[in-house]
C-alpha cells in the first residue's frame, strides 16, 4: 500500500510543482507574500473540512452533512458572543462562542455515527438528513438575517497573521499533522483503516466497529464546525445560508485528488491537503489569467475525471 | 466407466431400458476444463419429464460445473447433451431458459421493491396494441401462478415485504409460468426454516404432478430422501452412480461420495471405538444443549487444555454453526457455554476474544484478510490493544513481535509492510493464524485451517499447531479432511443436522470407522 500511495503523493506533487512554475512564468505578481496569504486562507476551511472527510471515506463512508453543520456552527457562533452574557464577560464569552458550536457539531456527528452504524442506515442517506435540515436549523436560529458584528478577538480566527500566514493555514497545517500522526500511529486509526479495509473480517478481530465509526464522523463534524467558524471569522459576519454552501462537494473532490478511495480503507492524510491546494491553485491560475468563472468549473471536474481516472486505472 | 461405478448405487433397469421413451434431459460424457485442470472427465446426467433428480458430491466432484454447463454459464468441451429428443447447444443463460430450464439461484434474482405482478412478469411483460404494459393481462397472469401453488399473498404488495420462503415460491411460480420443462434449484433451502421447508415441497410435488421435472441440489441428505425420485453421484469429475431413491440408503450415498463401498464402512466402522478420552488437562470449553438461530440445533462438546478435539460432518451438519455460535457471531437461542467451568454470555467476537478465543474462520478473503493493510498490520490486528497505550500503538513492540511471528511461522514476505493480498494464499493463512496465536487463546477454534493451501505450507500449519496444544492451548478443529481428523485429533464429534451425535475418541479412530459415524450418526 505504502508503495503505491507513494506514486500517488509523487504525481500529485509533480502536477503541483507544473502549475507553480507555470504560474511563476505567465502569472503577474504570483510570487509574493500576498498571493500566498490569499490563497492559503481560501485553501484552509477546504483542507480542514477535506480531512474530516478522507477519516469518512476511509471508513468506507461519505459524509454530506459537512456543509450544513458549517452553517449551524457558523449561525450559532455569533448568536453566543452578541448575547448579553458575553458582552458582559467577553474572555468567557468567547470560550463559549467556539467550543460550544463544535460540541453541537460533535453532536451532529455523532448523530450521522449512530444511524449509521448501530441502525445501519446507509451514509450517504443518513448524512443526507443534515445536509438537508441542518442549513434550515441555521436559518431557524438566525431568523434568516444575516448577522454582522465587530469582534476582534473572533475575526482573528480568520483574518489574522502568524509569520505572515493566515491563522487558519496554521490550523490546517497543525490538524494535518496530527491527523496524519493519529492515523498512522493509534488504535483508532488502525481500526479505522481496518474497518474501511474489511469490515467483516475487522468486526471477527475483536475492532469495536460501532464505536470506531460514530467517532469518525463525530470528528468530521467536528472539523467542519471549526470551519464554519473560520469562514464567519473571515467575513465578520454570519449568514446562514451560504456558509459552507457546496462544502461538501469541494471536500469529496479534495480527498479523491488527494488518493482517498472511496471503497475505503485508506486515509491519505498529505494527500487530502494536497488535492484541496491543487485544486485551489488550479481554481487561482484561471481566473488570475482572465479565464472566466464558468470554464474553471469545468476544468476543476476535468480534473477530479482524472484523478478517479487514474486511481482506478491502478488498482489491482 | 464402469470401474468407477458404486456397488451400492446401480441403474435400475426398470426406468431408463429400452422400449421407454426418450428422457427430458440426457447428458452424456461431459468434459469440462479450466486452464488444463480437468473439472468434468465424464459427466453424466439423465432426467425424466416430471422428476424430481438430485446430484451429489463432495466439494469439487464437478456438481457445480455440470449444472452451470446445463444453464448455458459454462461452455462444455466434450459430451453431447439431448433436450426434449433433440441434440442443443445452450450457449448462453438465455439461450437455455428459452429452451425450457429454468434456474432458481441461491440469492434470489428477482426485484424486492417491486410488486409481486411486476416481479412475475419482469422480462415478459404482456402488451397491450399500444405497446405498453398490459397490467390487467399481467394480473391475471400473476393470479394464475399464485394460485396454482396456493400461495395465499396480495400480488399488489412489494415482493420484499413477504419472507424469503415466499419470495422463493415466487421466483419458482415465475420459471413455471414461463414454461420452464426443468427447474434447477440450487440449495433452495439454506435460508428456509423447517415449516417453510414443508412448503416448498408441496410447491415441487405439484409441479411433479403437472409434468415439470425439478433438478434439485442440496447438501442436506435427508431432503433428498424427502422430496427426490432419483439421484446421479459425481466422484472426482465422473459419474460414478444413478440410481432410484427408494433403492439406496443415505449410507449408499455417502459411500458413493467418499467413493467407498457401504458394505465396507459397514465392517470396518462398529470396531475399534475406544470410550475413555485423555483426562489430563483442565476443561476449557463446555457447550451444553447449545442451539443458535442458524441451524445449530444442539451441541455438546468439551474441548481440554492441551486436547485437540475434531468437528466432523458433511457440508450442512452445521460444524461452521457451532464455531460461529461459540465465538458469539450468531444468537444463541438455548443451552449453554461454559469457559473453565464457569457459565458465559458471549455476544460478539469481541467479547470472546476477551474471554481468551480465537476464530479462525474458513472464509480467508471475506472474513480474514484486510487486503490492502500489510502483513504487519494484519497480523497484529486482533493484538492491538494489548500493544497500546492510552490509543498509541508502541509500534517498536509491535515489530518486535511480528518479527517473531514471520520467522516462527515462516511466512514468506518480502518485508512485513507488504500488503498481505500480494502474498500467496498459504502465506496469508499463516498471518491469520499467527493474528489469533498472537494472543495466546485459551482455546483456538480453527475452521478448515488448510483448505486452500499448497502441501508444503499446509504442513507446517499442521506443525505450529501441534507445537501450540504441546504448550497448553485447547483446539477446536473443523476438518473435512478425514486425515487431519485422525492424526491430529484426540476426540471427533460428529455432526448431522446441527447436532452432536457421536464422539470419537482416538487412537482408535481409522478412516472407515469415521466415514461411518459421519454417515449413520445417530442409530
Amino acid at each position: 500500500m505504502r508503495r503505491r500511495l507513494d506514486n500517488r503523493l509523487l504525481g500529485l506533487i509533480a502536477a503541483l510543482t507544473t502549475l507553480v512554475v507555470l504560474n511563476v512564468a505567465i502569472t503577474p505578481n504570483f510570487l509574493n507574500m500576498q498571493t500566498l496569504a490569499v490563497n492559503a486562507s481560501q485553501v484552509s476551511t477546504i483542507a480542514i473540512v477535506a480531512l474530516g472527510m478522507t477519516l469518512v471515506i476511509a471508513s468506507g463512508g461519505i459524509d454530506l452533512s459537512v456543509g450544513a453543520v458549517m452553517a449551524v456552527a457558523g449561525a450559532l457562533a455569533p448568536i453566543l458572543f452578541l448575547s448579553d452574557w458575553a458582552l458582559a464577560n467577553p474572555a468567557l464569552g468567547l470560550f463559549a462562542a467556539i467550543t460550544l458550536p463544535l460540541c453541537v457539531a460533535a453532536i451532529c456527528g455523532v448523530f450521522n455515527g449512530t444511524l449509521i452504524s448501530l441502525l445501519g442506515v446507509q451514509p450517504i442517506v443518513a448524512t443526507l438528513i443534515f445536509f438537508i435540515s441542518g442549513r434550515g436549523i441555521a436559518q431557524v436560529m438566525t431568523n434568516g438575517n444575516l448577522q454582522t458584528f465587530n469582534n476582534p478577538s473572533f475575526t482573528w480566527l480568520g483574518t489574522g497573521r502568524i509569520l505572515g500566514l493566515p491563522v487558519q493555514a496554521w490550523i490546517a497545517l497543525v490538524l494535518m499533522l496530527v491527523i496524519a500522526w493519529v492515523v498512522r500511529r493509534t488504535l483508532y486509526g488502525r481500526y479505522l483503516l481496518a474497518i474501511g479495509g474489511n469490515e467483516r473480517a475487522a468486526a471477527l478481530a475483536g475492532v469495536p466497529v460501532t464505536r470506531v465509526k460514530i467517532a469518525t464522523y463525530a470528528i468530521s463534524a467536528i472539523l467542519a464546525g471549526l470551519a464554519g467558524l473560520i469562514v464567519v471569522a473571515i467575513n465578520s459576519a454570519s449568514d446562514a445560508a451560504r456558509i459552507g454552501q457546496l462544502m461538501e462537494l469541494d471536500a469529496i473532490a479534495a480527498s479523491v485528488v488527494g488518493g482517498a478511495a472511496l471503497s475505503g480503507g485508506r486515509a491519505p492524510i498529505l494527500g487530502t491537503v494536497l488535492g484541496a491546494v491543487f485544486i485551489q491553485l488550479m481554481d487561482y491560475t484561471l481566473i488570475a489569467n482572465g479565464i472566466p468563472d464558468e470554464a474553471t468549473l469545468i476544468v476543476t471536474a476535468g480534473i477530479i475525471v482524472i484523478a478517479i481516472w487514474l486511481q482506478s486505472g491502478r488498482r489491482v | 466407466m464402469s470401474g468407477g461405478r458404486v456397488r451400492a448405487a446401480p441403474l435400475p433397469s426398470s426406468e431408463n431400458g429400452p422400449g421407454m421413451t426418450e428422457p427430458l434431459l440426457q447428458m452424456t460424457g461431459i468434459t469440462k476444463s479450466f486452464g488444463g485442470v480437468p473439472a468434468l472427465s465424464d459427466g453424466n446426467l439423465t432426467i425424466s419429464a416430471g422428476e424430481v433428480h438430485s446430484i451429489v458430491g463432495q466439494n469439487g466432484a464437478g456438481k457445480s460445473t455440470l449444472i452451470k454447463i446445463l444453464t448455458g454459464v459454462y461452455r462444455r468441451d466434450g459430451g453431447t447433451i439431448r433436450w426434449r429428443g433433440r441434440d442443443v447447444e445452450l450457449r448462453s443463460p438465455r439461450e437455455a431458459q428459452e429452451a425450457g430450464i429454468a434456474t432458481i439461484y441461491q440469492e434470489l434474482t428477482l426485484v424486492p421493491q417491486r410488486t409481486v405482478i411486476e416481479n412475475i412478469v419482469l422480462g415478459y411483460e404482456p402488451r397491450t396494441r399500444f405497446g405498453m404494459i398490459d397490467w390487467r393481462a399481467a394480473e391475471v397472469r400473476t393470479r394464475e401462478v399464485l394460485s396454482r401453488f396456493a400461495i395465499d399473498i396480495d400480488p399488489h404488495r412489494p415482493l420484499g415485504s413477504y419472507p424469503t420462503a415466499i419470495q422463493q415460491l415466487v421466483a419458482i411460480g415465475r420459471a413455471a409460468s414461463m414454461n420452464a420443462h426443468l427447474l434447477i434449484m440450487d440449495e433452495p433451502t439454506s435460508s428456509l426454516d423447517d415449516r417453510e421447508v414443508d412448503v416448498l415441497f408441496g410447491v415441487i410435488r405439484q409441479l411433479r404432478a403437472q409434468g415439470t421435472a425439478v433438478l434439485y441440489v442440496s447438501h442436506f441428505l435427508d431432503e433428498l430422501f424427502a422430496i427426490c425420485d432419483g439421484v446421479t453421484t459425481l466422484r472426482d469429475g465422473r459419474t460414478t452412480g444413478e440410481a432410484r431413491i427408494p433403492d439406496v440408503t443415505k449410507l449408499d450415498l455417502i459411500a458413493g461420495m467418499l467413493g467407498r463401498s457401504a458394505e465396507d464402512i459397514r465392517a470396518a466402522g462398529m470396531t475399534n471405538l475406544a470410550i475413555d478420552s485423555d483426562p489430563d488437562g483442565d476443561t476449557v470449553l463446555e457447550t451444553r444443549n447449545l442451539a443458535s438461530d442458524r441451524r445449530l440445533r444442539c451441541l455438546d462438546l468439551k474441548v481440554r487444555s492441551g486436547q485437540i478435539v475434531g468437528l466432523a460432518g458433511l457440508l450442512g451438519s452445521g460444524r461452521t454453526e457451532a464455531a460461529r455460535a461459540i465465538f458469539g457471531m450468531d444468537r444463541t437461542t438455548a443451552g449453554q457455554v461454559s469457559l473453565q467451568g464457569q457459565t458465559r454470555r458471549i455476544s460478539s467476537p469481541r467479547e470472546a476474544i476477551g474471554a481468551g478465543l480465537a476464530f479462525l474462520t474458513e472464509d480467508r478473503k471475506t472474513e480474514g484478510i484486510i487486503p490492502d493493510l500489510s502483513v504487519r498490520e494484519n497480523l497484529t490486528l486482533a493484538l492491538l490493544p494489548r500493544l497500546s497505550r492510552m490509543g498509541v500503538i508502541d509500534e517498536a513492540h509491535e515489530r518486535r513481535i511480528v518479527e517473531e511471528f514471520i520467522k516462527a511461522l515462516g511466512i514468506k514476505t518480502a518485508n512485513m509492510d507488504q500488503p498481505i493480498r500480494e502474498l500467496s494464499g498459504g502465506n496469508q493463512q499463516k498471518v491469520l493464524l499467527g493474528r489469533w496465536l498472537a494472543l495466546e487463546p485459551r482455546l483456538l477454534i480453527l475452521d478448515e485451517p488448510t483448505r486452500g493451501v499448497d502441501v508444503g505450507a499446509k504442513r507446517e500449519i499442521q506443525a505450529i499447531i501441534r507445537d501450540r496444544v504441546a504448550k497448553g492451548c485447547a483446539v477446536l478443529l473443523i476438518s473435512s479432511e478425514f486425515e487431519e481428523l485422525i492424526e491430529g485429533a484426540n476426540e471427533i464429534v460428529v455432526m448431522q443436522d446441527g447436532r452432536s451425535v457421536r464422539r470419537l475418541t482416538n487412537p482408535g479412530v481409522t478412516e472407515d470407522s469415521l466415514i461411518n459415524a459421519i454417515a449413520t450418526g445417530t442409530s
